[in-house]
């Protein structure tokens, strides 16, 4: 296979035929911090390619999908130890836009997205802890399913930040993304930290249902280039069309969520890595070791304020739940920058790419609620952009099956879908 | 704490958490520790320490 915008960091060799089942005739990837039996999951990283620790067994969703009768083509590209939102690896290279190879893949699944947008693919897992799946979902153009915190296995999975990460799923149609869902989800003997939830299989409707759809306002109507606000009133129009009520929505306290993500992100982080950190700090990502390094001086009351903060959040969008089925807001602030570019602009001010792309992601996945980054499909007036980019859809705790089908639902009707390079 | 500290703060807080890194991380640490500083303190406006943090954030 031919790798034109560096998705991959290892391709395998066609090996044996796959067993049958519900997946039969399909191809995925894996985000190179899934292990894989026989090779070093490397993270990104130059130091667990130096450790050369060979993983025993895969990553239990890797096995469930080749279970499932679905071939693993190989391992993708990520921010070093999934620490970023752009995949410009100082290790293993920038991970191309397959719409403009002058652009940014997104990150830190970026390399999973990138192998499902040009068509290597068909399915491709990544994580997501600050946005990792929804953001290079948005700006590469495909679906992007981070579940709810604790449904999908985490075992074999590299850590990041143990609190906040969540493993998922990119796939060009919801049809696809439902099938590949369903392969994977269910009880986990194999990790600790995984929700006591029963198989849910996602039923794709025939008619869509009536649904009550609250627009983000506050804090995700605040920033963000036209682009972004255009796609969300794409898709809440798209929904209105087919039925659903569209009103406003206020989740209070997402800025100050936000807030307490970027804190327990560097905190714990930097805690996981606090040996190499001490002992080979100029073997990391210099942007990734500086942040880490910065948590580990921060007081531990803040790491405590973090967690009390979730809470009062995850309540909060708890009560908004009761008025609305499923919640809006942009996925990314834009689509995407180009490589190498160090800020993007967002209110009038020039922000970090790196730190700034997951802006309206990471106060969902904060508090652990499922969402989807969807890609609009933007046809007139002037919000005409040749890049693509993604409207976030979130839904409550477990409700995985209503997002997937409302994306089905968007996809089938031509208001959401996947464009440019796919075969 | 401040958003911005010295070089001889920094000392300290290295010193106090066991650190030492190269003198090429040090800019890099302390524009890092300016962020967090603000979210930090961003995130203390709702903050309520009776609040229980209990893990298990899906209900």
């Amino acid at each position: 296979m031919i790798d034109p915008f560096n998705a991959f960091t290892t391709l395998l060799p066609e090996g044996d035929p796959v067993p049958d089942g519900p997946l039969a005739g399909t191809s995925f990837a894996a985000k190179d911090l899934f292990d894989v039996a026989g090779h070093v999951t490397l993270a990104g990283s130059k130091i667990n390619a130096d450790d050369s620790k060979v993983a025993a067994q895969d990553a239990t969703l890797v096995a469930r999908l080749k279970a499932a009768g679905c071939r693993l083509v190989g391992m993708t590209n990520m921010d070093e130890y999934a620490y970023g939102f752009a995949t410009e690896n100082s290790h293993y290279g920038t991970t191309r836009n397959p719409h403009d190879p002058a652009r940014i893949a997104g990150g830190s699944s970026g390399g999973s997205a990138v192998a499902v947008a040009a068509g290597l693919v068909d399915i491709a897992l990544g994580s997501d802890t600050n946005g990792s799946i929804r953001v290079p979902a948005s700006l590469c153009g495909v679906y992007g399913l981070k579940p709810t915190f604790g449904r999908l296995s985490r075992a074999g999975v590299w850590p990041f930040v143990h609190s906040l990460d969540h493993a998922g799923l990119f796939a060009r149609t919801p049809a696809m993304l439902a099938a590949a869902y369903d392969a994977v989800q269910g009880p986990d003997p194999r990790d600790p930290a995984q929700g006591q939830r029963p198989v849910e299989p996602v039923a794709l409707t025939s008619d869509m249902p009536p649904l009550r759809v609250g627009v983000l306002g506050g804090f995700f109507a605040a920033g963000g280039a036209p682009e972004a606000h255009a796609a969300l009133a794409h898709v809440a129009d798209g929904l209105a069309g087919l039925g659903c009520s569209i009103t406003p929505a206020l989740l209070d306290g997402a800025s100050h969520a936000r807030s307490a993500a970027f804190c327990m992100t560097a905190m714990e982080g930097g805690s996981l890595h606090r040996a190499d950190l001490m002992t080979r700090p100029m073997d990391f990502d210099p942007a990734v070791r500086d942040r880490m390094l910065a948590g580990l001086l921060m007081p531990a009351d803040l790491l405590l304020a973090a967690r009390r903060v979730r809470r009062i959040v995850a309540d909060q969008a708890r009560a908004l739940f009761a008025d609305f089925d499923l919640l809006l807001s942009p996925a990314t602030p834009c689509s995407a920058p180009r490589i190498g570019e160090p800020t993007i602009e967002i209110e009038g001010q020039q922000v970090p790419v790196r730190a700034n792309l997951g802006m309206f992601c990471q106060p969902i996945s904060f508090i652990g609620l499922p969402a989807i980054s969807v890609p609009a499909l933007l046809v007139s007036g002037g919000a005409d952009t040749p890049l693509p980019i993604g409207v976030q859809m979130i839904a409550p705790a477990w409700a995985e099956a209503r997002l997937i089908d409302a994306a089905h639902h968007l996809h089938r009707a031509g208001i959401t879908g996947t464009t440019g390079p796919t075969p | 704490m401040s958003g911005d500290i010295d070089g001889a703060t920094l000392d300290v807080l290295l010193r106090v958490a066991g650190l030492a890194p190269p003198q090429e991380c040090r800019a890099g640490i302390m524009a890092n520790l300016a962020l967090l500083a603000r979210h930090g303190a961003h995130l203390r406006e709702i903050d309520d320490p009776m609040e229980d943090p209990a893990e298990l954030i899906a209900p």
